[in-house]
């Protein structure tokens, strides 16, 4: 399989635009999209390339441009709103949460939705505490969103392609951070990632490391570390919430005996809440230590970095997290 | 009130099956002195011998209970080592604030112990992870006689493997020359090297496996082989090659147990249909739910471990002392691998639902074909399942597993014409085949347990009746 580097930017960029070319009723929206090319270059020249009628420019108006998206996708189209900043969701909840999320069930399956909503989430860039929030966990406790985490450009490309063939809403989550600084190779090749498998970024054997988005980053750099230490940290990535791959969550914590999850969304009723209930289910005779759970603190993302790095998860506090699992457990 | 730094107990252990109690016949170290892991702590008198313990971890003898003279029983209070290094620790509030026993009073306790004084709640209340009260469980230790290590002093999986371990050690450490380590031994076993001439770099001198590895590579020359000695004439055309260990073990056992135990057979031609549809009706789900793959193999052992205990003497063994008789449903399972034959033993098979047999018999299948079973994967089955379906046998008689009485031989579940109200239909049967040991069972008693066997696998709703 021949392949070629991208940023995570260029293969969101590079699925939108397969996706285009292979389905016509597939129509971007979004906040300076179009002429300027999306704030984050996600969707650079697609309006050269597909006209100012399938790469919309909207204006500043979430509850509008989302809620015409629903409308349309009911009509058979596959719209793609984009909310430039994931913070700004909460203005577009009710089409998302009352409509997009209900329609389907409530028509007894005669009308359908195939709505793909693109967010961004993450803080680290200094963007203050309305520009830097993590909403993921919000749509994943929705029944009738399917809630996709990508955290490579590989990764990205593949799930974006399913959502875009998929007959439901999803709410696709990107990383601000990843955009330019993640790179990776992806195939020539048409491929699509089914949603509902977890990827095992890295096996191990001594305890596992469940990591969303970004944090995948930071958990291969903590595994790393671990691995100077003698520790074998396995590092598994769900990609998708809803649905959620169980299995390699909980085979991974039968063979380990331990476990960190590390999100960037709150610790509080979220992500790593609802994982470590898995866990605790599944792997409950098998596990031998207490679950470890890395969120943001229950705080605003502050706006100064020092503040600000010190409420999301990190390389150094995954360690320190394995440590506390791994201690007294290990025969050396 | 709360710790933050636990202290591990010393407890008198268990020095074989069955030690009740021991006397205390002196301690080598005193108060305050330090303790590495490994090292002699104390002297204790069994009924069949004086024995040095080691301690289970480094630290500082920080109290001195027990006075010499003193007769104990197992797991009771000797004295209490300080954890040598404080490790950072989460503070969690101590739930059950602590009575001091009579045996403290009037003592310095360092620290408040997270422990109740009422033996009969001892386990529950014993700081162990999930993981470990499985494995106590599996092997039948006592956890509140393990010191743990872990976090406020929580017993972990590994503390439990440690005293399992030691408990192996000490059972067979007095026949034998030197201090081995139950690994160390089985490696030894398999790759025949002739342990009086491994340095032990272990505690007290003790032959680790690394000692055994470092011997094999060293290039130490094998135990001769197991070939016929005098005079040796190689035929033309033939070669002349070495047995594997694990071939020689096999040779070995196959040869007593054919030579000693009067086998017999009994056959059995089996309408598979139910089975077939049973494994179909479930297979999907428990991929999709539970991730197991479930297999003939589970449903028969599933099957067969519901039916044992209700037939003790399939469990039963031929000793010169008696018959060895038990309760606990023990099977090891045939497990064909390309270092040779493994037989991996799954514990209290009937208090297993289908999903843990499954999943544990995938585990140990895996463990087998990795070479990575250990000592206790092995030990005390009592009734072996052997299945050689997937290579296209239809029947075999097995040669019984030394020195159980009874193993059952599942051939392929295969097409073939059968009768039915005198029509001829196409059907789906299997040939199970019972070998047993006729000093044990007779046939009759052989034959009512694969006749039910039969009749639960033809109709699979009577098992729960």
């Amino acid at each position: 399989m021949s392949m070629h580097e991208l940023s995570f930017a260029q293969a969101i960029r590079e699925a939108l635009d397969e996706e285009l070319a292979r389905d016509e009723n597939i129509i971007l929206f979004g906040e300076d999209i179009g002429k300027w090319g999306g704030v984050f270059r996600t969707t650079e020249g697609l309006m050269e390339k597909y006209g100012p009628e399938r790469v919309v420019d909207t204006p500043l108006s979430e509850e509008g441009y989302v809620g015409l998206a629903v409308g349309i996708a009911m009509t058979g189209m596959h719209p793609v709103p984009e909310i430039m900043f994931g913070d700004f969701i909460t203005l577009a909840m009710d089409q998302i949460v009352n409509q997009a999320a209900k329609m389907r069930y409530m028509t007894g399956g005669q009308v359908k939705v195939p709505i793909t909503i693109r967010a961004t989430m993450g803080g680290g860039r200094s963007s203050g505490a309305q520009h830097s929030q993590s909403w993921h966990a919000w749509f994943a406790h929705v029944p009738g969103l399917k809630v996709v985490v990508p955290s490579t450009p590989y990764d990205a490309k593949g799930l974006l392609k399913t959502a875009l063939r998929e007959p439901n809403p999803v709410v696709f989550f990107e990383d601000k951070v990843m955009y330019h600084k993640i790179k990776g190779n992806v195939p020539e090749e048409e491929y699509v990632i089914p949603f509902g498998e977890a990827d095992i970024k890295r096996s191990g054997d001594d305890v596992t490391i469940i990591a969303l988005s970004r944090m995948v980053h930071s958990a291969l750099a903590a595994a790393d570390r671990l691995a100077e230490k003698g520790i074998s940290a396995e590092v598994i990535d769900p990609r998708t919430l809803t649905p959620l791959d169980e299995k390699t969550l909980v085979e991974s914590v039968c063979k380990t005996g331990g476990a960190v999850i590390v999100d960037e969304g709150y610790n509080r009723f979220g992500v790593t809440a609802e994982l470590a209930a898995v866990i605790a289910r599944g792997a409950f005779d098998y596990l031998d230590a207490p679950i470890e759970r890395l969120g943001a603190l229950d705080v605003p993302i502050p706006f100064t970095p020092p503040l600000e790095f010190a409420t999301i998860p990190d390389e150094e506090r995954i360690v320190t997290a394995v440590l506390r699992v791994l201690e007294g457990r290990r025969r050396t | 009130m709360s710790s933050d730094s636990a202290m591990i107990e010393i407890v008198m252990p268990r020095m074989g099956l069955t030690m009740e109690s021991g006397t205390l016949v002196k301690w080598l170290k005193q108060e305050g002195e330090a303790v590495k892991s490994g090292e002699p702590l104390l002297e204790i008198e069994t009924d069949k011998s004086v024995v040095e313990v080691e301690a289970l971890d480094d630290g500082i003898l920080a109290q001195i209970l027990a006075q010499p003279g003193e007769t104990l029983a197992v797991g009771a209070l000797l004295g209490y080592l300080a954890p040598q290094k404080e490790t950072q620790r989460i503070v969690t509030p101590v739930q059950d604030a602590v009575q001091p026993s009579p045996r403290m009073e009037g003592k310095s306790v360092p620290t408040q112990i997270d422990r109740t004084d009422e033996a009969s709640t001892a386990a529950s209340k014993v700081k162990a992870s999930p993981a470990a009260r499985r494995l106590a469980k599996q092997w039948g230790i006592a956890l509140e006689q393990i010191a743990g290590s872990g976090p406020g002093g929580r017993v972990v999986a590994w503390n439990v493997a440690k005293a399992y371990e030691k408990n192996i050690t000490q059972a067979v450490a007095s026949p034998l020359p030197k201090r081995v380590s139950p690994i160390a031994q089985r490696l030894a076993a398999e790759m025949g090297v002739d342990l009086d001439h491994v340095q032990g770099t272990g505690p007290l001198g003790m032959v680790t496996r690394q000692d055994v590895e470092k011997t094999l590579q060293a290039g130490f020359p094998e135990k001769e082989g197991a070939l016929p000695g005098g005079e040796f004439l190689l035929p033309p055309d033939a070669t002349l090659e070495q047995p594997g260990k694990v071939q020689q073990r096999m040779a070995e056992r196959m040869t007593q147990s054919f030579t000693t135990a009067p086998h017999f057979y009994l056959q059995a031609e089996v309408d598979a249909r139910p089975l077939v549809a049973l494994r179909k009706s479930l297979v999907e789900v428990f991929d999709k739910r539970y991730g197991v793959h479930l297999t003939y193999t589970d449903l028969l052992l599933y099957f067969c471990a519901r039916l044992l205990p209700a037939h003790p003497m399939l469990m039963a063994q031929w000793s010169e002392k008696g018959l060895v008789k038990f309760s606990r449903v023990h099977i090891g399972i045939a497990v064909d691998t390309e270092h040779g034959l493994f037989v991996p033993v799954m514990r209290d098979v009937h208090q297993l639902g289908l999903v843990e047999i499954s999943r544990q018999r995938s585990e140990l299948t895996n463990k087998a074909r990795a070479g990575k079973l250990l000592p206790q994967d092995y030990e005390q089955g009592v009734f072996t399942l052997t299945n050689l379906g997937m290579l296209r046998i239809d029947a075999f008689q097995a040669i019984l597993n030394p020195p159980q009485a009874a193993i059952l031989s599942a051939g392929r579940i295969r097409e073939r014409p059968m009768v039915q109200d005198h029509q001829v239909i196409a059907g789906e049967m299997v040939t199970l085949t019972l070998s047993a040991d006729h000093r044990v069972l007779d046939g009759g008693s052989a034959a009512r347990f694969l006749d039910q066997l039969v009749e639960w696998l033809e109709n699979p709703s009577l098992s729960m009746a």
